[in-house]
């Protein structure tokens, strides 16, 4: 039997437990440790997206259209896809800014307005209230049911209830104390609650464990799996509708649309879901697991939604038990005690993790953004000559969550009958989507002025009051239901749920339609047609290019003014306490190193920023600046100014960057440069080389000449013979020096690049049967035999037929002078080897040693003993022979063993695409 | 932040170039995850909706569960997973 007590002390025996782990992790925390830095804590922890109304309420909406839960989770499936970009921005700018809530955010980006952070604190509790009650109307009449055990019992209107008798409220206060004494042990400059994370984290696993439990046992313990339960389904007509609800029950495709988008916008800007998302988020890389692990939650706490549903319509009578309570009801009609409480049990896991962190992000909020800037400039509450403001801080932030909670309870009493669960949480979700302009708008448009973001915010929350609160209202009876039926005053124009004649749509999305209209309207136009001040520009560049910012020391350009350290110190302790204010000081001062030492007393830029900042983690970014501007005297910098520093800034940038671009272009031309010069060094010291070499083997057939001339001159009487033979002398050396300088003066066209080469296709057979012909007679002379080895026919090669005759003529001379004196032997070689044609010229002479294969095709190298041996010829032929094969595409080489004669090689490539014609030219 | 706040990234690209990298393993690896994501989400736009959504919404069954269901339940799993994928692997 489930009595009472057991119910009440299990509860209590639960959230004993909440606390025992946040203690623990708030202590793990404290011994830096920390349990929730960790991808899968963060990912549960967002799973606090799933409250009560996901519990019990997406199966009665799935009991009343089929689909209609389904785009509250698929929009933030969507949504988080984009949270790589978004998200990671907003978080970024978060920590760099110290913001401690949405509220912060949105002030902070519009040039710290306190204004506009409170009215995003109003809009936020306002908005909030429903979604609030909503969590105590499912604890309080879960509670209800359950206790009626075995006996399944509908609690009772709330209206007929004394509200002493009322299970809500006492819910309401029990999570009230609940949660002050959860978040506000204690105050945190960074705002982190990690033992909360923590809790929250462990309440996602209850709640879809329990979920879960009670899915199987009603899809495979009642009915026999999902497609027995569907099939049962199917004949019933009500059920049979919602096989296929789009169109039919579930509305048009609109309504799903604006649901998706709806919920798109919720998971980023409910203040739970920033608190959870932004500000506790430990590590920016934690998003990385969350973006496809908080989808795989969502899905997973979905999969039985839709059995459940139709297994409670088709268990009980129509009308008897509401299909919100399916989840609890069915358990206990089939009798399972502990599974009732299990499920009861997650239910109030899933609410009280909504609860605790929605008042905790609506308490900094109101504290933070609303009360303190309003309080802090009253003179009359002499708060500046407070010596200790944390006791102040942490009470407002109590009070906030009584609150929070008893303005949640009213509006159950007051409206909370109206609607099912989900309507009343998609009140709300609308509600926070008014700051999506604002802060979409905030990060990726410099453009958004304060102003304009006020006058969004007025319209779109102006619109929501009207088309959704109320209604809601109206329709609990506290205003006349005629409001809704013929408009106010009887104009149809201005019905709340009709606005200008737009029909057909369900409330909620109308209620968008108009309200996005207005919210972003008057957000673009109000921020297109006014003017930024200093510091909404300054805020401006911070947030949008956060990425392209360093540390703190970049908000601290825009400060000028003069404070003194001790002002500062005493305004961190009044916030932070004393012991505190001094740790943080002295690490700052330490860390800056020797120049704090020597002016103590006077503070710098950054020095005042870093208070500030430490300072907006305590008490928001908007009254933060209003304490610092109380002890500082500060120079107000114009727009102008801020402009100039921006500009400046990004001047730097780019001229760095140009710098840079210069410098390594400076590197890549020295580079160049230097082999430039190393190539002109070597080419000089080649011509100094060049110039001696040929000199000297001019003057060796000069001295000859002149020598045998001079001998012809002084002595008339030599014999004729004699006189012939010095004669034959002389001419064979003017015939070599004119051969030498011709062949200087080819290599020098050659190497100089101004030789003219007359490319054709040439058939080297032919090329090379008219050379060895041309030569027979030399060779007969010479008593050398020549044997030239043919194909039938070889591929054209392109080149220049005159040079390679001239290769040609050059190795068989050179062959005939070095073959074997007595029985010469030359042989000529035509062979087609890979894509060239090969041609060989073999003699039978001493051959080359090893170690001249290579340099004899250097200039001026002979083969042989040039000291002893007389020169036989220029040293310049295979030279240039090398220079005319290399120009084609080949190469040439020798082989050779000394005393075995020795062969040289040179290869053409053949023409990559020889015509048939001059293959078939032969 | 102490630390960092000798110097800005300004005057130092490579620092900058080191803090994107930080991110996500490199700049490049960072900015194609980013637009594989986007288009996911586009895709996810298009599948939920009209018309594609439509073409489902028919009175037959897979395996006993309605077309529609069976729909929204199989293409989101693989949304899922394609974000996971993508998230997960190095672009």
């Amino acid at each position: 039997m489930l009595q009472g007590w057991v119910i009440v002390g299990t509860s209590f025996a639960y959230l004993g437990l909440l606390f025992a782990i946040a203690y623990y992790a708030d202590r793990r925390a404290d011994a830096g440790r920390s349990v929730i830095a960790s991808p899968y804590i963060y990912s549960l922890s967002l799973g606090v997206y799933a409250t009560a109304w996901t519990f019990y309420g997406s199966v009665g909406r799935a009991a009343a259209d089929g689909v209609g839960f389904l785009p509250i989770y698929i929009g933030p499936t969507l949504m988080i896809a984009l949270w790589w970009v978004v998200m990671r921005k907003i978080i970024r700018i978060s920590k760099r800014n110290r913001i401690t809530s949405l509220a912060d955010f949105i002030a902070s980006r519009y040039g710290k307005s306190a204004l506009l952070g409170g009215l995003v604190t109003i809009i936020a509790v306002v908005g909030i209230l429903p979604y609030i009650s909503l969590q105590l109307k499912a604890v309080s009449n879960s509670f209800s049911i359950v206790l009626q055990y075995p006996h399944i019992i509908m609690p009772a209107k709330v209206g007929a209830m004394p509200v002493l008798q009322d299970t809500a409220l006492w819910v309401a206060l029990i999570l009230a104390a609940f949660t002050i004494v959860f978040g506000t042990r204690h105050l945190d400059a960074a705002e982190h609650h990690e033992g909360m994370v923590a809790a929250i984290a462990f309440e996602s696993l209850v709640k879809l464990l329990a979920f879960l439990a009670v899915g199987v046992f009603i899809t495979f313990g009642i009915y026999n799996g999902f497609g027995d339960v569907f099939d049962r389904a199917a004949a019933v007509p009500k059920l049979n509708a919602m096989m296929t609800p789009l169109e039919g029950v579930a509305g048009g495709y609109a309504s799903w649309m604006w649901l998706t988008i709806l919920s798109m916008l919720a998971i980023m800007f409910l203040p739970r879901q920033f608190q959870v998302a932004v500000i506790e988020n430990v590590d920016e890389k934690h998003l990385n697991k969350a973006i496809w692990l908080f989808p795989l939650y969502m899905i997973a706490i979905n999969i039985f939604v839709l059995p459940i549903a139709f297994g409670g319509v088709l268990h009980f009578p129509a009308g008897s038990v509401d299909a919100d309570t399916f989840v609890l009801t069915l358990p206990m009609a089939e009798k399972q005690e502990l599974l009732a409480l299990l499920v009861f049990i997650g239910g109030l896991s899933a609410a009280t993790g909504m609860v605790i962190v929605e008042t905790i992000a609506l308490s900094t909020m109101v504290c933070n953004d609303l009360l303190m800037p309003i309080l802090l400039r009253q003179p009359w509450l002499k708060l500046n000559q407070r010596k200790d403001l944390t006791g102040l801080l942490l009470g407002i932030r109590r009070g906030a969550i009584v609150l929070v909670l008893l303005l949640g309870y009213l509006y159950f009493r007051l409206a909370g009958e109206a609607y099912a669960l989900v309507s009343i949480g998609l009140i709300s979700f609308a509600a926070v989507a008014q700051f999506a302009p604002a802060v979409f708008g905030g990060i990726f448009w410099k453009g958004g002025t304060r102003r304009g973001a006020l006058c969004g915010l007025l319209a779109g929350f102006g619109v929501w009051l009207y088309t959704l609160l109320l209604p809601a209202l109206a329709r609990s009876g506290w205003l006349p239901i005629g409001l809704l039926e013929h408009g106010p005053f009887g104009i149809e124009l201005l019905n709340p749920q009709q606005l200008f004649g737009l029909t057909r749509l369900d409330h909620i999305t109308h209620a968008m339609i108009w309200s996005m209209i207005a919210n972003t309207g008057a957000y673009v136009i109000a921020s297109l047609w006014g003017v930024q001040s200093a510091d909404e520009h300054r805020q401006a560049s911070l947030f949008v290019d956060v990425f392209k910012q360093g540390g703190e020391r970049g908000e601290a350009r825009f400060w000028r003014g003069t404070a003194s350290v001790p002002d500062l110190y005493r305004l961190l302790a009044r916030f932070v306490g004393s012991a505190s204010a001094v740790s943080t000081i002295d690490d700052y001062t330490q860390s800056k190193g020797p120049q704090y030492r020597e002016n103590p007393l006077q503070a710098d830029a950054e020095f005042v920023h870093h208070v500030e900042m430490q300072l907006a983690g305590a008490i928001g970014a908007a009254s933060a600046r209003i304490m610092v501007a109380s002890v500082v005297k500060e120079e107000a910098l114009t727009v102008d100014e801020v402009r100039e520093i921006l500009d400046e800034a990004s001047q730097v940038v780019v001229y760095s960057h140009r710098l840079e671009q210069k410098s390594r272009e400076l590197e890549a031309a020295t580079a160049e440069l230097r082999i430039a010069n190393e190539r002109l060094t070597e080419l000089d010291r080649l011509k100094d080389d060049f110039i001696s070499t040929v000199t000297h083997e001019l003057r060796t057939p000069l001295t000859s000449i002149r020598a045998f001339s001079e001998i012809l001159l002084d002595d008339p009487k030599i014999e004729l013979a004699q006189r012939k033979n010095f004669l034959g002398i002389i001419t064979k050396e003017t015939a070599r020096l004119s051969r030498l300088i011709n062949q200087v003066l080819d290599l020098s066209k050659i190497e100089s690049g101004a030789a003219e080469w007359q490319e054709s296709s040439v058939d080297m057979k032919e090329l090379v049967a008219d050379t060895v012909a041309g030569m027979s007679q030399l060779f007969q002379e010479k008593n050398v035999r020549l044997d030239a080895d043919l194909p039938e026919r070889v591929p054209a090669v392109t080149a220049d037929f005159d040079r390679i005759v001239q290769v040609l003529l050059n190795l068989l001379s050179n062959a005939i002078k070095f073959c074997d004196r007595d029985h010469g032997e030359v042989r000529v070689a035509l062979t087609e080897h890979d894509a060239c044609l090969q041609v060989a010229v073999c003699d039978n002479g001493p051959g080359i040693g090893a170690e001249d294969h290579a340099a004899i095709f250097d200039k001026f190298r002979q083969g042989g003993d040039t000291l002893t041996g007389k020169p036989q010829g220029t040293g310049l032929g295979l030279h240039i022979s090398r220079h005319i094969v290399e120009r084609f595409g080949g190469k040439i080489w020798a082989e050779s063993r000394p005393g075995q004669g020795a062969c040289f090689y040179f290869t053409l490539p053949i023409a990559a695409t020889p015509a048939p014609a001059q293959g078939g030219n032969t | 932040m102490h630390e960092t706040a000798n110097c800005e990234f300004e005057s130092d690209p490579d620092r900058y170039r080191a803090a994107r990298a930080a991110q996500g393993g490199g700049v490049d690896n960072f900015e194609i995850k980013a637009q594989r994501l986007v288009a996911l989400c586009m895709l996810g736009v298009l599948l939920f909706n009209y018309p594609l959504l439509a073409l489902f919404n028919v009175a037959a069954t897979v395996f006993g569960i309605p077309v529609l269901y069976a729909y929204i339940f199989t293409a989101w799993s693989l949304l899922i997973a394609c974000m996971a994928y993508v998230v997960e692997t190095k672009a």
